[in-house]
């Protein structure tokens, strides 16, 4: 998608027609808007999202978006228009997306609207063929998902939530969306319910009897198991959304001062619980397989007793071939008798003849083997006795784990009561403590449906097994049940490929985001998104290695979101100019409102040289203070458009009794 | 883990095939949050003709 003209009809500020041309030059790919505070920036920015979706980020959504300028000029009860008109190219074709409310002038400065907005969309293909959308919502969703949006289109000042360890869906649904995998998600959704399902229900049609009923239980469980899974699908959401409220909430205690040091400690314990809970489910998970392992060794201390002794007297009583008795006529001399009563002195004839048989036996591998087993049988003695101990070692370190994490949970419930106890941070805290008792009610929840899930996941293992036997007694039931079992190995295969791509995009991603910030950042810290796809800041400490950074300012949180954005825009790029089997990639643009604000010169100068470097087009909107200096000497390499947002403000005396924008080419700061 | 080729080379090659249809039909509407029941459904029916057309006998 490339952005070539915006056309604002008295849309907020914007009184008659205002249109602005986006550069869309490959080397100079930044335009800029200059503006004051006020001056129509958001609005702007939110004109895009208004012509492409219908909605905005503003408090009061819809309602307020027409001029008041143009309200106040109409003659009453005449109509008022107010659109927005994007023109872009996308995959080849041009397209022309307008949204068009109108109003009925009321008395003052009251407008009715006169019904929804309608939206229209236009577009030439690549054969120079002119369309007109019938379906344009959908159309220009398809083009750039709304979910997506505030992906290219965002306020600077906003976007540094995406830093929060809370936003990992966010950047999950925004990688898997950019990259095109979210169509996998779906496949394997249809797969594994509707299709699955319709093969079911065919092959339950074409039997009898007990595969009928069998199927029944199938068709149950398999019910059960989806409904489950949606269950804890929104437990999860919720539970996401709760801690995306309590990181917030945090940010904001973190800045009452009184509270600051205990809020940061807090965090630093919350952390090392955090950890505890990873070790504890590792060892636990570790002894698990131990046990299941080498338990056995427990239960056969007789066994390994009677099997020894019984290889102990072989030996004696040289029943052994080869070289048992071998060692049995050595016992023999040693002992000074033979079996048969005569005395062996040392040296006599009997002595020699005895030795002499040790040469003529020939080994015939059963020494060997017994010797084996006779070391197995020692070996297992001293395995059995290791195995109480690295259980006990074991316990003591999950023993231990739980005494800390007890300790912990005491000093956070501690610092929580003493934060309660100040007056600034009494009301958030409250906030908090009820977040976190729901959060960790559908934590539990989700841990006690993921539990019934397993258990109805083992019975439809049960089920399909009996299935198995019965089936193929019909025709029709046998070969739909071969259609199921195709469709449930492209479904577990399509999820495993979900998976791996996943994991492959994320690496991959993660390297482009940390080379990214490794050159903005002054700090010695890289970032990396980890397995959870967070998007996570680290640092090395000498003597301790790799630590998260927990703290990060608001300019370092909106870094770190920058470089994500442009990083994926990127990544979406070089995927669309080489596309793979399974990620087809995209052009997006980035359109940033105020991205400078809460930056120092330093990094104002790194954003402003590498996020346009990433993107394919960059439009800017700046305030003057923002613009001047760094920012300016960088964007100024790559710019290919500017304009400046001329504010008039209401002015009783004059004509000008409303507020309105203008918008000029060029900067004349 | 497996890289994306190496789950695809270990599924049968009727999977195979399969897999490489659903995935075209499931282009057609990469860029749906969500897909509108009709398109569902049509896509629905598509695989399960792919499927059928893969196990005739």
């Amino acid at each position: 998608m490339k952005l070539k003209t915006l056309t604002i009809r008295n849309f907020r500020q914007f009184y008659g027609e205002v249109s602005i041309s986006f550069s869309t030059d490959e080397k100079a790919s930044v335009t800029v808007i200059h503006g004051e505070n006020g001056s129509g920036k958001t609005s702007l920015l939110n004109a895009f999202k208004w012509v492409l979706y219908g909605t905005t980020d503003f408090d009061t959504n819809n309602e307020n978006l027409l001029s008041e300028k143009a309200i106040a000029e109409a003659a009453p009860n005449s109509t008022i228009i107010m659109s927005v008109s994007l023109e872009f190219d996308d995959d080849g074709a041009t397209y022309t997306a307008q949204r068009e409310q109108k109003f009925s002038k009321g008395t003052g400065l009251h407008a009715e609207s006169l019904g929804q907005s309608v939206p229209t969309l236009t577009y030439t293909d690549s054969a120079g063929l002119s369309h007109r959308s019938s379906n344009p919502g959908s159309q220009l969703n398809q083009i750039l998902p709304e979910d997506m949006h505030s992906y290219f289109f965002f306020n600077g000042e906003r976007i540094e939530k995406l830093a929060y360890n809370s936003a990992s869906t966010q950047v999950r649904d925004a990688i898997k969306g950019l990259m095109g995998l979210n169509i996998l998600d779906r496949a394997e959704r249809q797969l594994k319910n509707s299709v699955v399902r319709h093969f079911n229900k065919e092959a339950k049609e074409g039997s009898t009897g007990n595969l009928a009923a069998l199927f029944d239980q199938q068709s149950s469980l398999t019910d059960r198991i989806e409904e489950k899974e949606e269950e804890i699908k929104a437990w999860k959401k919720n539970q996401i959304e709760i801690e995306l409220e309590i990181e917030e909430i945090d940010k904001r205690l973190d800045s009452i001062k009184a509270i600051a040091e205990k809020q940061k400690l807090r965090r630093e314990l919350e952390a090392q619980l955090d950890q505890i809970k990873k070790d504890k489910s590792e060892e636990s998970s570790s002894l698990g397989k131990y046990i299941s392992e080498r338990g056995f060794l427990a239960f056969i201390d007789a066994q390994l007793i009677e099997v020894k002794d019984y290889l102990d007297q072989m030996r004696i009583r040289g029943e052994m071939p080869s070289k048992v008795k071998s060692t049995f006529i050595d016992d023999l001399i040693e002992l000074g008798q033979c079996i048969c009563g005569q005395p062996l002195e040392p040296g006599s004839d009997c002595v020699k003849t005895l030795e002499s048989y040790k040469t003529t036996i020939q080994d015939n591998g059963a020494e060997e083997q017994f010797m084996a087993l006779f070391g197995v049988m020692s070996h297992l003695q001293s395995e059995r006795k290791g195995l109480f101990s690295n259980i006990h070692e074991s316990m003591n370190r999950l023993k231990d784990l739980a005494d800390r994490r007890k300790d912990l949970l005491g000093r956070i419930d501690e610092l929580g009561e003493e934060i309660l106890g100040v007056n600034d941070s009494s009301e958030l805290e409250s906030r908090r403590v009820e977040l976190k008792a729901k959060s960790k009610e559908f934590n539990e929840n989700c841990a006690v449906g993921r539990h019934q899930k397993t258990g109805w996941e083992d019975q439809l293992n049960e089920v399909e097994k009996e299935i198995g036997k019965e089936q193929a007694k019909t025709n029709q039931a046998d070969l739909s049940q071969r259609r199921k079992q195709l469709a449930k190995e492209v479904a577990d295969t399509i999820s495993e490929l979900h998976e791996a791509l996943a994991h492959q995009v994320r690496t991959e991603l993660s390297a482009k985001v940390d080379g990214t910030f490794q050159k903005i950042m002054r700090k010695d810290y890289w970032a990396e998104i980890d397995e959870d796809f967070t998007l996570k800041i680290y640092k090395n400490i000498e003597g301790h290695g790799k630590q998260a950074v927990l703290e990060k300012s608001t300019g370092e949180n909106q870094v770190t979101s920058l470089c994500f954005i442009s990083s994926i825009v990127n990544s979406a790029k070089e995927k669309a100019k080489n596309p793979g089997a399974f990620q087809k990639g995209g052009i997006y643009p980035i359109v940033m409102d105020s991205p400078f604000g809460a930056l120092d010169p330093e990094y104002r100068e790194k954003v402003a040289s590498f996020i346009p470097a990433l993107a394919d087009q960059v439009i800017v909107m700046v305030s003057k203070s923002q613009w001047r200096g760094e920012v300016e000497n960088e964007l100024s390499k790559r710019l290919g458009k500017q304009y400046t947002l001329k504010y008039h403000k209401p002015d009783q005396e004059s004509e000008e009794r409303f507020e309105y924008t203008n918008l000029e080419e060029g900067f004349y700061g | 883990m497996k890289t994306p080729s190496e789950v695809i080379k270990a599924a049968s090659p009727e999977a195979q095939s399969v897999i490489n249809k659903v995935l075209k039909i499931q282009q057609e509407g990469k860029h749906y949050r969500d897909l509108p029941s009709d398109l569902e459904r049509d896509f629905c029916e598509r695989i399960i003709k792919v499927i059928k057309d893969e196990v005739k006998v």
